[in-house]
């Protein structure tokens, strides 16, 4: 989904999928403006012809036919209507580019129009109405073109000027009375009309900000959006209550839960769900701010006793066995009431400091496979927020992986605090490790205690402090816009994840001066993403990581990794990155730090592959002031500078960052950590929309950009100044995949082996809850030997599921493949997801069965206390299901206590095969069918193992948790590994050793097989 | 609206953890011990081998309330001999803390010094590390407590306890937490639901 952010995208075609849209009807089937004989012949070309999308199709009834060519007939001679789709809404600014364009306006903020006649010429003395309407889908609009001013004040009536945008700059009359009212949501959305020929109408020649993009999951754009108070609770009464999760299913002494839900959730659907892992010395029930906002706006949440002292491990099993515990004990929280109503794809885990690391390894456990959830899985999470976390474990387990991340810190911590001398207390590597969309607000003044409703110490120190009752109140307003935004996809929200805090904030953001606040905001580097220069690699200083030239006369430049190389932030010239904690002793995240005294420049070619920009929205970087520098110190305050584009054509543009209303902030000024004041370096992140650059007729080329120069000094902002620079990149304006989106999965089992000589074939099931596949994308990618995959298109089957063949397969083949597909809103999916790093295989080759033992008939293996060969007796079960009443095949098995349970304090009891032959078996694989009920390893084993000389055993098997089969299951184990070919193999099954309570049925085996695998 | 409310307002305050003494430290006393057996053994979380525990003492330990204040940073780390303590209540406002120590035998309690190591997390301590800082304790002259304490704090633990799980474990701590530590009530209500 995106936002038409591009300069007037001028509607001429039909978009699909709607049955009225006449008016957005153009029978210039070619685009050459005008309706003629040749239009004639490309509607009689494709007569006929089947066609989703296809601009012949006029009537939008899924083909060309004679109608459609009797249209263009009709309309000879003529010309289409044109309407155009751009940025209309946003604030004046006192200085170049003099207007800024954004989605969110707080309620009670009036709302400016601007249109620039340098690039839009045809508004140009013409007499226009502004219209504000409540804003329409792309098939409402379709279907009713009308414009109804919702100002109160009705449409202002403007003439637009020649000359420049500030001349072309209104203040639509009533717009701060606009509602916000939007129920549970956040914004309540209008379009932006400038109606040219005052009809009234949406029709040709106006321009609308909004009209959104209908896709096939219906998620519409609008112009501008008014939002509430976010401070403020929702509109929903909120009950609140605790629960134990039951014994065994969390640590134990950590089962306690403190639950937010909306009262009436009996008459609502399923709701997102938001889980809050606290940290050491914390307490679950400190987070009611949290849970109370949150569930006023039609969330459940909840907090849970987290096993922190131990460690940040301990922390994450506790918030992995919650969630899932959570999730399948619903039934037994107030009744049941949440039954029903708790969605489970679309989740969002909250950590504070040790719980803060632990929700980032929890992520890692579940990514590295360490960690099978049973309720959920990764793609239901929709975003992890880290609360002034710890970094013990660092990248190797720290690590959100492609999870949306997020990370508050407050600047005043005097625990997690920071300081160069303590890596794990370094808040700011987990925010860099994180590969998906990511972003951190910085609190000045803020401790560590603020963040939770636990009362007592706010575990700060410094200046200014700002305290926990305004603490909170910057959360609700943060939080809120931030899980709707990648929970629900909510358009707004995103306004306050990156706009300078200075110029836009929530309305009941505290305005003491103290708060100071810098937010570092990055989507996914993806498709339409282009990094001009992240400094991870190519690490001299004159060429960017994108391969561009890099000239410069700002001073002292030098590219690096982000972490103060020393133990303090004492200002040091041998300490280049002092101040800087975006990475730790293992990271690799790289920048460049530089000084100015004078008016001075740091410029980056753009290559070739980067030069057309006309379809990105933004540019932007981050930066910072580095802490305690002379050059820093010499004025603390917000530091500016200019940002130039140059196109292949010499042609500039240039914009001074604080013309949107700051600049990069000064450090907080917090003593400590060495000589002087000022703490860690806070990162910024600054985003110019690319069309800014185009303002008052700069002639700036954006399809052909040849550079992006930072300059510096006195005649550009700040006089001196110390920077760090990083991530330059042109981005285009996506918004997060939402959770619940497509995903792929294998039908069936996928085989170990397949036979030489054949092509086997793969179904995948392909779908999704919140998007739709793209016809024609579902892809199969597959290689016989290493080096490129092949692809190929999957042949569709109906009900979601696709299939396709690897070729007909050699014994040399090393068949790797993997499956693709896009959806319609997040775009490419993957399985297995980490495809094509990580695939699946099959070996190839033929099966033989060499030894079997179907227990027909008493084979007379060696048995030990209760082991027996006979029928059992469908007995036993005092924990788990009983004894079965017969083999898998035939009446008889090899049971331990055919008559019913395991004993107590049981040593191990043994059932061991004889000495069976493997000479000159390389491969070797043991089959049997086995009914199994044992308690946990913790208490009672069951064990499989094998031994070449009978007396010396390895263990191939060995039960973990308490579980009971119920039925014949299946067993493989590879014994390749283990067993030396060449001599005897003695297999054995173990009962016990058991502990004194706790009975289970035991073991119950048939039908036993070694097999061997090869391939001629 | 709330319903089912077990906490009431929570009288624990958690004070900013200011710097550490220096470490290795001594505990200042032992006041009860009660040697226990499991009929389920669980896994002592408190190591990174998590052992699985069967048997060991209940320990009633006055100890500094500072090194025991509750820190995100690493915490210094509470050994009984070569064993790590597992810290049940926080017990730094009333400076006892009631601890798990699995495998302790009473021969091995009387010969066992009990103090603070370096500051990590107890999840990462490793048999060589738990050596190593032994080893130091000792150098640094950290003693057993005498024979007589030994036996007095056996006297006042009241004999041997046979549970059948660690929540049953936890319920006999909260009884010595409401005891010797009843600022921390919530924290023992929470363990005898």
């Amino acid at each position: 989904m995106k936002k038409m952010t591009r300069l007037g995208f001028a509607l001429l075609f039909l978009i699909p999928a709607t049955s009225n849209a006449g008016i957005f009807s153009c029978a210039d089937l070619n685009g050459d403006s005008v309706i003629d004989g040749e239009d004639l012949i490309a509607a009689q070309v494709a007569w006929g012809q089947p066609c989703a999308n296809c601009v012949a199709d006029l009537d939008n009834d899924g083909e060309v036919t004679v109608l459609d060519w009797l249209t263009v007939l009709a309309e000879q001679g003529g010309v289409c209507q044109s309407i155009t789709q751009t940025e209309l809404a946003g604030n004046a600014l006192a200085t170049y580019p003099f207007f800024e364009y954004v989605a969110a306006f707080n309620e009670g903020s009036p709302v400016q129009v601007a249109i620039d006649p340098t690039l839009f010429p045809q508004v140009v003395g013409v007499t226009g109405d502004i219209y504000i309407v409540q804003a329409k889908t792309f098939d409402d609009w379709a279907n009713d073109v009308s414009l109804v001013d919702v100002t109160g004040d009705g449409p202002d009536t403007v003439v637009f000027a020649a000359g420049t945008i500030a001349a072309n700059t209104f203040t639509v009359s009533g717009s701060n009375t606009l509602s916000s009212a939007a129920g549970l949501g956040l914004g309540h959305a209008y379009d932006v009309v400038l109606d040219l020929n005052q009809n009234g109408e949406l029709d040709q020649n106006d321009l609308i900000d909004g009209l959104g993009e209908e896709g096939p999951v219906a998620v519409s754009v609008h112009g501008m959006y008014v939002v509430h108070d976010l401070t403020l609770p929702g509109p929903l009464a909120v009950t609140e209550t605790n629960y134990q999760a039951s014994a065994g299913t969390v640590t134990a002494g950590f089962e306690s839960e403190n639950i937010f839900y909306p009262t009436n959730i009996a008459s609502m659907g399923s709701l997102p769900l938001l889980i809050v892992s606290h940290g050491n010395g914390h307490n679950f029930a400190w987070y009611d701010h949290v849970g109370n906002h949150m569930a006023s706006y039609g969330y459940v949440v909840m907090s849970h006793a987290n096993n922190t002292v131990p460690g940040v491990f301990t922390a994450s099993t506790t918030t992995l066995e919650h969630t899932d515990a959570f999730l399948s004990q619903l039934a037994n929280i107030d009744g049941g009431v949440l039954v029903g109503h708790v969605d489970q794809t679309r989740m969002v885990w909250l950590g504070h400091s040790r719980g803060g690391e632990g929700v980032a390894i929890a992520v890692d456990r579940i990514f590295d496979g360490d960690w099978e959830p049973v309720n959920y899985s990764l793609d239901d999470l929709a975003l992890v927020s880290s609360i002034a976390p710890v970094d013990f474990l660092s990248e190797d387990q720290t690590h959100p992986h492609h999870i949306n991340y997020h990370l508050w810190t407050g600047g005043a911590d005097s625990d997690v605090n920071g300081c160069a001398n303590c890596d794990l207390c370094q808040t700011f590597h987990l925010h860099d490790r994180a590969e998906g969309y990511r972003q951190s607000i910085s609190l000045h003044g803020v401790g560590h205690g603020d963040f939770h409703n636990g009362g007592g110490s706010s575990v700060a120190a410094g200046p200014c402090l700002v305290g926990r009752a305004d603490t909170h109140e910057i959360m609700k307003g943060h939080l809120l816009p931030l899980v709707k935004h990648y929970v629900e996809g909510n358009v707004p929200g995103r306004d306050f994840l990156w706009r300078q805090w200075e110029r836009f904030k929530p309305i009941g953001a505290p305005v003491d001066p103290c708060v100071v606040v810098d937010l570092m905001y990055r989507e996914t580097p993806g498709g339409g993403y282009f990094t001009v220069d992240d400094y991870q690699t190519e690490s001299s200083t004159a060429t960017s990581s994108s391969g561009g030239a890099v000239t410069f006369s700002v001073l002292e430049t030098t590219e690096g990794e982000l972490d103060d190389n020393n133990a303090d932030f004492t200002d040091n010239s041998g300490d280049i990155m002092n101040g800087m904690t975006l990475g730790g002793p293992n990271d690799v995240t790289r920048g460049v730090v530089f000084n100015f005294e004078a008016d001075s420049f740091y410029e980056l070619d753009i290559v070739p592959a980067g030069q057309d920009q006309s379809q990105s929205t933004y540019l932007q970087f981050r930066a910072c002031q580095v802490t305690r520098h002379a050059l820093t110190n010499a004025a603390l305050e917000d530091l500016t500078f200019t940002v130039t584009l140059r196109d292949g054509q010499n042609v500039t543009s240039s914009i001074n960052i604080g013309s949107y209303g700051g600049g990069i902030e000064e450090p907080y000024q917090r003593p400590g950590c060495g000589t002087g004041d000022g703490w860690a370096n806070e990162w910024e992140t600054i985003r110019i929309r690319l069309t800014d650059f185009l303002n008052n007729g700069s002639g700036l080329d954006l399809a052909d950009l040849a550079a992006v120069r930072f300059e510096f000094g006195p005649s550009f902002g700040s006089s001196v100044g110390r920077v760090g620079l990083d991530g330059i990149a042109f981005s285009p304006d996506t918004m997060p995949p939402l959770p619940g989106g497509l995903s792929i999965s294998l039908e069936g089992v996928l085989p170990n082996l397949v036979d030489p000589g054949t092509a086997p074939e793969f179904v995948a099931v392909i779908n999704g809850v919140n998007e739709v596949l793209v016809p024609g994308t579902a892809r199969f990618h597959y290689r016989l030997a290493s080096g490129a995959f092949t692809s190929v298109a999957m042949t569709p089957l109906g009900s979601n599921r696709y299939s396709a063949s690897l070729p007909t397969l050699a014994c040399a083949n090393v068949p790797e493949f993997y499956f693709s597909a896009e959806g319609s809103i997040n775009g490419l999916v993957t399985f297995p997801r980490t495809a094509p790093n990580d695939f699946l295989t099959v070996g190839i080759g033929v099966e033989t069965v060499f030894f079997t033992e179907n227990l027909d008939t008493d084979p007379g293996w060696t048995t030990e206390g209760l082991w027996a060969f006979g029928q059992p007796t469908g007995m036993g079960g005092e924990a788990g299901d009983p004894d079965p009443t017969s083999g898998f095949t035939g009446p008889f098995v090899y049971g331990y206590n055919l008559d019913g349970d395991y004993e107590n304090n049981l040593p191990e009891r043994r059932l061991t095969s004889p000495a069976i032959d493997i000479t000159g078996r390389d491969s070797l694989v043991l089959r049997f069918q086995r009914w199994l009920s044992v308690e946990s390893s913790q208490y009672d084993h069951a064990m499989v193992q094998v031994s070449n000389d009978g007396t010396n055993w390895t263990t191939v098997y060995e039960n973990g948790a308490t579980f009971s089969d119920g039925a014949w299951i299946p067993i493989e184990i590879d014994l390749t590994d283990v067993a030396t070919p060449g001599t005897n193999l003695f297999l054995s099954w173990v009962m016990g050793v058991t502990d004194g309570s706790v009975i289970h049925c035991g073991w119950n085996i048939d039908d036993i097989e070694l097999v061997t695998v090869s391939c001629e | 609206m709330k319903t089912n409310m077990l906490l009431l307002s929570f009288c624990f305050s958690w004070g900013y953890a200011g710097e550490l003494p220096e470490l290795p430290v001594a505990a200042v006393d032992l006041v009860s011990a009660i040697p226990f057996q499991l009929e389920k053994p669980y896994n002592h979380d408190w190591r990174a081998e998590r052992p699985l525990v069967s048997s060991g003492f209940i320990l009633v330990i006055a100890v500094d309330g500072e090194l025991v204040r509750p820190r995100q940073v690493a915490e210094p780390v509470l050994y009984v001999g070569k064993q790590t303590a597992e810290r049940v209540n926080f017990g730094h406002e009333s400076g006892m803390v009631i601890a798990f120590v699995p495998g302790l035998s009473e021969s091995e309690l009387k010969t066992a010094p009990i103090w603070f190591g370096d500051a990590d997390l107890p999840e990462r301590i490793t048999a060589a590390k738990s050596d190593a800082q032994l080893t130091q304790a000792r150098a640094s002259g950290i003693q057993a407590f005498p024979q007589t304490r030994i036996d007095e704090a056996l006297t006042q633990g009241g004999g041997s306890i046979i549970v059948k799980d660690k929540r049953e474990l936890l319920r006999e701590a909260a009884q010595l937490i409401l005891f010797y530590s009843p600022g921390e009530k919530e924290l023992a209500a929470r363990f005898l639901q």
